[in-house]
């Protein structure tokens, strides 16, 4: 586990200064100090299973920092991630409200802080607030909107080309603020591995890299270590037709 | 939740979680309709004003995109259409057409917002809907990566 000296914690919920500008966390301070008195923070190091696909669910975890990967089986066994949680996104909420298993693995990606509210809590706080209704309804309309997008995106897309260009292009939308960054260039951040890549488009590794490396040569994306500049989106997106 | 409807009247997935009495508050904005079949109850990009609840009927729910669609499955009697564009504000991703003649029960957007000030409660059957939307997108993605994606039934009281 991550020492407290190498990662800031997020004690307070009253307090927390990213609280208004994550969709779940922008609670009156009633509501937050609910939430105050019900959660439990803990910090994880990368690589950690916050749940389990199939699990009985437990509870929720409000991501505070540090982002997730949420991944499901196929039945032929094959692992394929279907998005990446960021700050402020709340998991194993379907399952929670619904009472089913967990119906996804969620596994950190980096160090991250994650608060935990077991599910007869949480259902009760549900009851007695109702912005924490709001605030879960329009998650889950967050995480639906994700689901389709995913659909569209493995549904329609003809290529692995075209779905690479797509997980580059909505990266996009998310830059990195970089100091030294060439006009024109978007620096992103990917802590994907390329068999990581791989399991989000339903591809190969060895097909991921191949694709990546064809960017590359035609110079419409840079690549140091996990940032990654996009170079020419406009040929990138050409690529996208559906 | 205490005094959940449990009566013989007909169910749907929104007002299976509720108590009696959100019910009966929501029953009194209810406005009923027919539908021909081929007519859209909810449209990609189009706003649709109201909630739209399938009493009787058979709906093709597909997600278009610019040129093509996915079909995500059909719904029947029960499913409840719209209510996240009028919780999100957003346009609506899916497309949901009659197959068949529909009749369908609809709550005005403003005539919903209202019920859900006065009853808070409603918001948790909220989240059962949504979650439920959320389980069947995945358990689609599951089998779209197989490349024999099966076309789930949308969920409806009979399947709930």
């Amino acid at each position: 586990m991550a020492s407290r000296a190498a990662f800031q914690i997020i004690e307070n919920c009253l307090t927390c200064e990213f609280r208004e500008n994550r969709l779940f966390c922008n609670l009156p301070p009633d509501a937050l100090q609910a939430l105050q008195s019900i959660k439990s923070s803990s910090v994880y190091p990368k690589g950690t299973m916050l749940c389990l696909e199939g699990q009985p669910s437990r509870g929720i975890y409000v991501l505070c920092t540090g982002k997730a990967k949420l991944s499901t089986m196929s039945a032929e066994g094959r692992s394929i991630i279907l998005r990446i949680a960021e700050p402020g996104e709340v998991l194993g909420l379907t399952a929670v409200v619904s009472g089913v298993p967990y119906e996804s693995t969620a596994e950190t990606l980096e160090p991250t802080q994650a608060n935990f509210i077991p599910q007869r809590e949480f259902l009760r706080f549900l009851e007695e607030h109702a912005e924490v209704g709001m605030k879960v309804a329009q998650q889950l309309t967050h995480n639906c909107h994700c689901a389709y997008q995913e659909i569209r995106s493995l549904g329609l897309s003809s290529s692995v080309t075209e779905k690479v260009a797509k997980l580059i292009l909505a990266w996009a939308e998310h830059p990195l603020e970089l100091s030294q960054t060439k006009p024109g260039e978007i620096p992103i951040r990917v802590t994907l591995t390329q068999e990581e890549i791989a399991q989000f488009v339903g591809t190969s590794r060895e097909t991921v890299s191949r694709t990546l490396g064809d960017f590359r040569r035609k110079g419409w994306l840079r690549v140091k270590g996990a940032t990654w500049w996009i170079t020419n989106r406009a040929e990138l997106a050409k690529i996208v037709t559906t | 939740m205490d005094g959940t409807n449990t009566g013989n009247e007909p169910a749907n997935e929104l007002y299976a979680s509720l108590p009696s009495g959100v019910i009966e508050a929501l029953r009194e904005r209810e406005c009923p309709a027919s539908v021909n079949a081929g007519a859209h109850l909810i449209r990609h990009g189009e706003d649709p004003h109201q909630l739209v609840i399938i009493t009787s009927g058979e709906v093709v729910i597909s997600l278009p995109s610019r040129s093509a669609s996915v079909v995500l499955g059909t719904a029947g009697p029960g499913k409840v259409l719209g209510l996240r564009s009028l919780i999100s504000g957003e346009l609506p991703q899916i497309d949901a057409r009659c197959l068949c003649d529909c009749k369908v029960t609809t709550i005005s957007k403003n005539r919903f917002m209202d019920a859900l000030k006065t009853h808070p409660q409603i918001y948790f059957g909220i989240a059962k809907v949504l979650s439920a939307d959320v389980e069947l997108a995945q358990a689609y993605l599951k089998n779209i990566s197989r490349g024999h994606p099966r076309r789930p039934a949308v969920n409806s009281a009979e399947h709930a």
